[in-house]
């Protein structure tokens, strides 16, 4: 039987052509989609999902012109949607860093009003658009939860009003003030000081700096009249010498100065040119373990080097000697170094890390014959960084054990942790009536305040710096203050005038002297609004010095050596001066040189290990200057048996949760003389206790094993032959005739490959630029929300970077001969043929015959996903969490996964990272940023938070690549080279990581890869990586007397 | 009826019948529990109970709780699947090829060998599902259709063919397992009374004893042995595609396929004479179990345990042949790496330990024959452990090179696996008749000493019957 039908119309019913043809689609009418869409304006003829992401893009472009203007200044309730802030669409500020020790000028990355990045600024002639771990860590003490959250009185909560009003009568009543910070690179600061000191009369200003560089300003107000530290041109230098000067690591600009240096790393076929450097040091270094040549020496004989190197130039230059004890270090290194500068006059430069003043002045004497000012060393442009001097520090702790001293203005400065004298200015500072402290956390200093004024962050703040004269850069706050905390330098006019100022308003104040100073054509609002874009300001600055300085009284001056054990203080790439301590990502970060993170230790080398029947995470009581710590050992090569390094910034009590009880303070270790502090003691007595602590290194296997992963060659190698130390792996394969034919790897496939069409993302690490500082690994935690396991779990050898640093020591045994057997192409026999070979040390199993732990050879491998186009990991994967993008990129699906974790066993670089445990949610692990409210918000949202169980690694910043992408396709084209940057490339220091399209022949990875020194790690398993190495040159080449 | 020569060892010692046959075999499932079973179960349980609350530990906190790290990734977890899979072995071996070979000694010991074979697999299974990071999604590694969208599994993984290979294994043997309990199951239902009658009734399927029943019972057994048979050389050769089809120097080895078939046979072999030995004597059937079936056992113990030892030797040698520098280091390090002892230990207990089987007077020793069976597995269990963690903790870049030693939680899973496997085994012990009661029935009148002694006496052979 028919089933009824109704029918709604004679066209249904008779199934006109007219009635088929309206109800066609879903509308009766036509809607005008595609008119809407194809609009000139637009430009595309778009669908849907075309419309959604022309939706999106069009409120970023939005976002993204209106950033030049400054951020809000108030906090704005959600409800009403500020203009800039689009969620999704990040915004970017110019800020400045400076924490009295370190400056950048950074571009703060702010994601729906709170800040979750921070980068160099590419237009900053300091930072140069890179950026240190510290600088990229300093976002993440923004949301420390130990900040200071209230003024205080006494450790009790007051309003501002009752702290200004009391502060300003003790002020008022005050027979004298002494306001101590660090060195003060904010104009708008030193105009408040000034102006404070000039309501104040009794008030007196001093400045010192954690690390001092007293010794180099003394120099110089003796050699020049100047009492600055001048700007270093390591790209002008074609030879460096640097003596116990980490210049890489922590020395005045670090960032700046391996821009510079890496330059004349970067060596090409087109520009096949290599700086040579020699490092003497006392411990090894960053800087030393990059040098072409290294020699060590106690930490006192410092002087002897200085003035040795100084006599050996004179000689050879027909100078005038100093008078010195004739000293040499081991291979006459001295010599040869002497030779080599010489040779170079005019792009030499010797750089001493030395705080002596004596030392500083030799130093200077020998950059004048060597005609290093003008060439390698600026007058024109000094630091204004490092200020402090040591004596005036001294003057004042003496004052105040005096009892002279009424009001002490502590302005963000830690003086009990930080100084050597931290205890005796504790003892002194309690004869002081009214302490007062701005400092941002109730630290060791702050906690004996009398009233405490806490400090913004730097990323709440309105500031400016001047961190080299004539460079100017300004702050901005890309948050609201978290907590109620106040800028100090408006407390500090609000003590002055007694009125609320806002920081904003003294900054345009400053600025507009400085605008008009600079000549600028533009009216001020103009000049204003492009300084507070581009963050930087360079007004124009010379300036040159003739050297006076009296080197033979410097020479006689010199410090003994000492001829028992000494002990070497250093700081940390990580921790620094410890003012960060609390910071978990700098205390996961591995140190690059002893890969050993969350502590400190005495570094010892294996002469003194085996005497004292000492190995790694034994304690030790270290005793010197009347001052004692029980501390784990470490060994480490390339020092002296009677010398011991120990880092600074750790054993922090009132730091914070991740800090406090970790490690040891070294600070007091610091010999003082006369006030001076130099980070050394003589005389030092290290005991065995019986004590062990194990220590978390994230690498534990310390040589290469004679594989050849990291390619090195020597620069007069490279020059006869680019491709030298490049040995390309072949295998031998069947013909159809029978014979064999050697191949590439790459040309022997089990399956078809995939095709790139489109993209093929890949990246070139250029060993020999990479100072291994590990920049990238922090950079790489907070881009991609890399969790903090804890120092339990590292020693687990479970910490989660998805970048890391392998660092490998060859110990050097000298010269032998070799017989090898080679390959005649003519004859087609094997010849054997002896080669004189240096007999470096890479294999355990020769550990026992290795002669000289001094004498060593460090190489840095940063390793990430290598993103294989055969990728051992996608394969076995059983549920295909893991595959590959038509773009080459081993993509990780964080949902998919269910942890069988063989993709990471059948990983050959061992890149994937599993989550063992609910890094955000398990208690163990509460110093996961993540675990608090307020850490969370410096999580990049564009980056999944991984859930326990769950394998994850290097995604090379995937989600910046579609971010790129899109904006490419918006302009309609190819993303330009260089548009899209991993993290780990945007802030490397030497620039060392190229990312880019292999796919596009213009782009610089793909002419890298095409590059002589271009390798694929493991090329002979065939994974074919995307990430090709370039071979390490080493500057061994001397100059021949 | 077959024929058996009188000259053969008989597979019956003492005098029996039909009848005793029965009341041997079922007479312990009818009884009141011994005081050694009560003993055993009670420790057993225990140890099941540890199992059960490390793995509510593991299960609530993570795999982190585990040894494990981000170099070695896999360790006791998958040592012990591969142990326990490996001990999973015999009872298939038994049941089936032994079966098609027509190998009658097979009949007093395939039921226990049976047995174990599931609750081994059982064991064995546990450590995939638990060691994933996220167990209670393992189900995507099933091919199911999906909500998820077009979501498939992949093919390419030999964890997949993990799957499918023990799922398999297990189904197929369970089955197996389960059929051949059938008629023992219908003997015990008839003498038993009550709610047992019931039970057993329901679980003999209505089997009648038919001439048709038996019938189809004999087509079945063999077709499903002809479905196993695969499975014995399959599992294995699968469980070693985990580790052949990977990159890592001491895991990529063509070896690995019939290796790890012989040692599984190996292990599961010294893994069914452990028990043997034990149930024999605790069950009163050392007339069913006689010396002459340990006898043949430790023959198939020493013939595996040289093929095992002859595949580590050849692995050395390829190693070495190869010129592989990663390949090489790797052989190095396991003998004389900081897992030297793992090695030696597997050397010592696998290739050593099985000669002394040469002797027929070991053989038939049963102190000394435990003894070895008990060092086999635990050479096999340090022979997974070698090649899992010896092979990852020091792979290609030295950089990421990694000790990995096991917690409190991995020791008592494994611990407390044993205890699974025990509690089954004697639950297994008390409820079902751990000989099949009709097989041994066969060989009755063919292979007993009773009846070779009247055979031989018949055909007037003289033979000389040993009584052990």
């Amino acid at each position: 039987m028919d089933i009824k039908k109704y029918w709604k119309s004679y066209g249904e019913l008779e199934q006109t052509p007219e009635y088929l043809q309206e109800t066609a689609g879903e509308f009766s009418e036509e809607l005008p989609l595609e008119e809407v869409l194809t609009e000139n304006t637009l430009g595309l003829s778009a669908n849907r999902r075309d419309f959604l992401k022309v939706f999106g893009f069009s409120l970023s472009a939005a976002t993204l012109a209106a950033c030049t203007d400054a951020p809000v200044r108030k906090a704005i309730p959600f409800v009403e949607m500020p203009e800039q802030l689009s969620p999704s669409i990040a915004n970017y500020f110019a800020s400045s860093y400076f924490d009295g020790h370190e400056y950048a000028s950074v571009l703060v990355k702010t994601r729906e009003g709170r800040p979750i990045k921070v980068d160099g600024n590419n237009l900053s002639p300091i930072s140069k658009g890179a950026a240190s771990a510290r600088v990229q860590a300093s976002v993440l003490s923004l949301y420390d939860t130990q900040r200071a959250k209230d003024p205080m009185k006494k450790g009790q909560v007051i309003s501002w009003d009752e702290l200004d009003k009391e502060v300003m009568a003790l002020l008022a009543s005050a027979k004298s003030i002494r306001l101590v910070s660090h060195s003060i690179i904010s104009p708008t600061a030193q105009a408040a000081i000034t102006n404070f000191i000039g309501k104040y009369p009794t008030a007196r200003h001093i400045s010192y700096d954690t690390v001092s560089a007293s010794g180099i300003l003394e120099a110089n107000q003796a050699s020049f009249g100047k009492p600055l530290v001048p700007s270093y041109k390591f790209d002008a230098a074609d030879v460096i010498v640097g003596i116990n000067c980490d210049f890489l690591g922590n020395w005045i600009s670090p960032v700046e100065f391996t821009k510079d240096y890496s330059k004349n790393r970067r060596i090409s076929a087109e520009n096949p040119k290599l700086s040579r450097h020699i490092q003497f040091e006392s411990m090894l270094s960053l800087t030393g373990s990059n040098a072409d040549s290294r020699s060590v020496f106690k930490p006192t004989q410092e002087g002897l080097v200085v003035a040795n190197l100084y006599n050996k130039i004179a000689s050879l230059t027909g100078a005038a000697t100093v008078n010195a004890e004739a000293f040499e270090v081991a291979g006459k290194g001295i010599e040869a170094a002497a030779r080599e500068l010489v040779a170079a006059k005019g792009k030499a430069l010797v750089v001493s890390g030395s705080n002596d003043a004596n030392v500083q002045i030799l130093v200077n004497g020998i950059n004048q014959m060597l005609g290093s000012y003008g060439t390698t060393i600026d007058w024109s442009r000094p630091y204004l960084t490092r200020q402090g001097m040591d004596a005036s520090l001294q003057g004042l702790i003496d004052e105040m054990k005096a009892g002279q001293v009424d009001v002490v203005i502590l302005a963000d400065v830690n003086p009990i942790y930080e100084l050597p004298q931290g205890a005796a200015i504790k003892e002194a500072m309690a004869k002081v009536a009214t302490v007062v402290c701005f400092n941002g956390k109730v630290d060791e200093s702050a906690a004996l305040a009398t009233y405490h004024a806490p400090n913004h962050h730097y990323l709440e703040s309105w500031g400016d710096a001047q961190p080299k004269v004539g460079i100017y850069s300004l702050s901005q706050p890309a948050i609201s203050p978290i907590f109620n905390t106040r800028n100090w330098v408006e407390s500090l006019v609000k003590f002055t005038t007694g009125n609320a100022v806002d920081a904003y308003d003294l900054l345009r104040g400053t600025w507009s002297a400085l605008h008009r100073a600079s000549g600028s054509v533009m009216g001020f609002e103009a000049f204003w609004r492009s300084t507070l874009h581009n963050g930087v300001l360079e007004v124009s600055a010379s300036g040159t010095a003739s050297f006076a300085g009296n080197v033979a009284a410097a020479a006689s001056g010199l410090m003994k050596a000492s001829a028992g054990e000494e002990l070497f203080l250093y700081e940390k790439l990580s921790l620094g001066t410890g003012n960060q301590a609390n910071n978990p990502w700098l205390q996961e970060m591995p140190d690059p040189l002893t890969r050993c993170t969350w502590d400190n230790y005495l570094t010892i080398s294996k002469k003194f290990a085996d005497q004292q029947n000492l190995k790694d995470g034994d304690h030790v009581k270290v005793e010197a200057n009347g001052y004692s710590v029980e501390v784990p050992v470490l060994i480490l090569p390339g020092q002296m048996a009677n010398v011991f390094g120990l880092a600074v910034g750790y054993g922090r009590t009132a730091a914070g949760k991740a800090a406090d009880g970790v490690g040891v303070n070294a600070y007091p270790f610091a010999t003082v003389v006369g006030g001076k502090r130099h980070m050394m003691a003589a005389g030092v007595k290290v005991t065995k206790t019986g004590g062990f602590t194990q220590l978390a290194l994230t690498q534990t296997h310390h040589t290469i094993e004679g594989r050849d992963l990291v390619k090195e060659t020597t620069f007069e190698e490279y020059l006869k032959n680019k491709t030298a130390g490049n040995i390309r792996p072949h295998i031998a394969v069947r013909q159809e005739d029978g014979s064999f034919k050697k191949q590439a790897p790459a040309t022997i496939k089990i399956w078809e490959g995939h095709e790139y069409n489109g993209h093929k993302w890949a990246m070139a690490i250029d060993l020999n630029a990479c100072t291994g500082c590990g920049a990238c690994v922090v950079a790489c935690q907070a881009e991609n929300n890399v969790p903090v396991v804890g120092k339990d779990e590292v020693i687990r050898r479970r910490e989660m970077h998805w970048i890391r640093i392998d660092r490998y020591f060859s110990y050097d045994n000298g010269y032998a001969v070799e017989t090898k057997l080679e390959h005649n192409e003519e004859t087609h026999k094997a010849e054997k043929h002896q080669h004189v070979v240096k007999t470096g040390i890479t294999k355990e199993k020769d550990y026992a015959s290795i002669k000289d732990y001094e004498n060593i050879d460090v190489v840095f491998q940063p390793v990430m996903c290598m993103q294989c186009n055969n990728a051992p990991c996608e394969t076995v994967c059983p549920v295909l969490a893991t595959t590959h993008s038509e773009e080459g990129l081993n993509q990780m699906t964080y949902n998919r996964c269910v942890g069988t974790r063989y993709c990471a066993n059948n990983c050959p670089y061992k890149v994937r990272r599993f989550n063992w445990f609910n890094y955000f949610h398990n208690e163990k692990f509460y110093l996961n940023p993540s675990q608090t409210d307020l850490g969370k918000m410096v999580l990049n949202p564009d980056v999944t938070v991984r859930s326990r169980g769950v394998m994850e690694k290097c995604t090379f910043c995937v989600q910046r690549i579609q971010g790129g992408k899109l904006e490419a396709k918006r302009a309609g084209k190819r993303p330009e080279d260089g548009a899209i940057k991993t993290a780990c490339q945007q802030t490397c220091p030497a620039d060392a990581i190229v990312f880019g399209d292999v796919n596009d022949v213009n782009s610089e990875v793909h002419k890298l890869f095409k590059n002589e020194r271009s390798y694929a790690m493991l090329e002979e398993i065939n994974v074919q990586p995307s990430v090709n190495y370039l071979v390490k040159v080493r500057n061994r080449k001397s100059v021949q007397a | 009826m077959t024929y058996e020569s009188p000259l053969r060892r008989p597979l019956i010692t003492g005098k029996t019948s039909y009848k005793q046959i029965t009341d041997d075999i079922a007479g312990p499932v009818e009884a009141k529990p011994t005081k050694w079973w009560t003993y055993g179960f009670a420790v057993s349980f225990a140890a099941l109970c540890l199992y059960l609350f490390s793995v509510g530990y593991l299960l609530f906190t993570g795999v982190g709780v585990w040894g494990l790290n981000k170099t070695v990734d896999w360790g006791w977890d998958i040592t012990n699947f591969v142990f326990w899979v490996g001990i999973g072995h015999a009872g298939t071996l038994i049941s089936a090829v032994l079966l098609l070979f027509r190998q009658k000694w097979r009949t007093a010991v395939n039921r226990s060998a049976e047995a174990m074979t599931i609750f081994a697999v059982v064991c064995a299974g546990m450590y995939p599902l638990l060691h994933a990071g996220r167990p209670w999604v393992i189900y995507w590694g099933l091919p199911l259709p999906n909500t998820f969208g077009s979501l498939w599994v992949n093919f390419n993984s030999p964890l997949l063919w993990d799957i499918f290979a023990i799922s398999t294994y297990f189904s197929v043997s369970l089955v197996f397992w389960y059929v051949g309990l059938i008629p023992d199951i219908a003997t015990i239902r008839d003498r038993a009374t009550g709610l047992s009658k019931t039970i057993y009734g329901v679980l003999s399927f209505g089997w009648n004893g038919s001439a048709k029943a038996w019938s189809r019972f004999e087509v079945v057994s063999l077709i499903l042995a002809g479905l196993s048979t695969p499975l014995v050389l399959s599992v294995h050769t699968i469980v070693s595609f985990d580790f052949a089809t990977s990159v890592i120097p001491g895991w990529h080895t063509t070896i690995f396929p019939p290796y790890f078939v012989a040692g599984a046979i190996f292990s599961g072999f010294a893994m069914v004479l452990t028990l043997l030995i034990i149930a024999r004597k605790a069950m009163r059937l050392e007339h069913l179990i006689t010396l002459n079936h340990i006898d043949v056992m430790c023959k198939i113990i020493m013939v595996t345990g040289s093929i095992v030892g002859s595949a580590y030797i050849t692995e050395f040698f390829i190693a070495w042949y190869s010129a592989v520098e990663y390949e090489r280091y790797a052989f190095i390090n396991r003998a004389f790496g900081p897992y030297w002892w793992a090695y030696w230990s597997m050397m010592t207990c696998n290739v050593i330990t099985p000669q002394l089987f040469w002797s027929r007077k070991l053989r038939r020793n049963l102190l000394a024959v435990f003894i070895i069976s008990i060092f086999v597995n635990i050479g096999m269990w340090f022979e997974r452990f070698v090649i899992i963690v010896t092979s990852l903790h020091r792979d290609y870049l030295p950089s990421s090179w990694a000790m990995y030693s096991p917690t409190w939680v991995e020791i008592s899973m494994f611990v407390g696996s044993f205890g699974l496997f025990f509690t089954l085994f004697f639950l297994f012990a008390k409820f079902l008749p751990v000989i099949a009661i009709a097989e041994v029935k066969t060989v009755v009148k063919t292979s007993s000493e009773e009846f070779i002694a009247e055979t031989a006496k018949k055909d007037g052979i003289q033979v000389p019957i040993e009584v052990d």
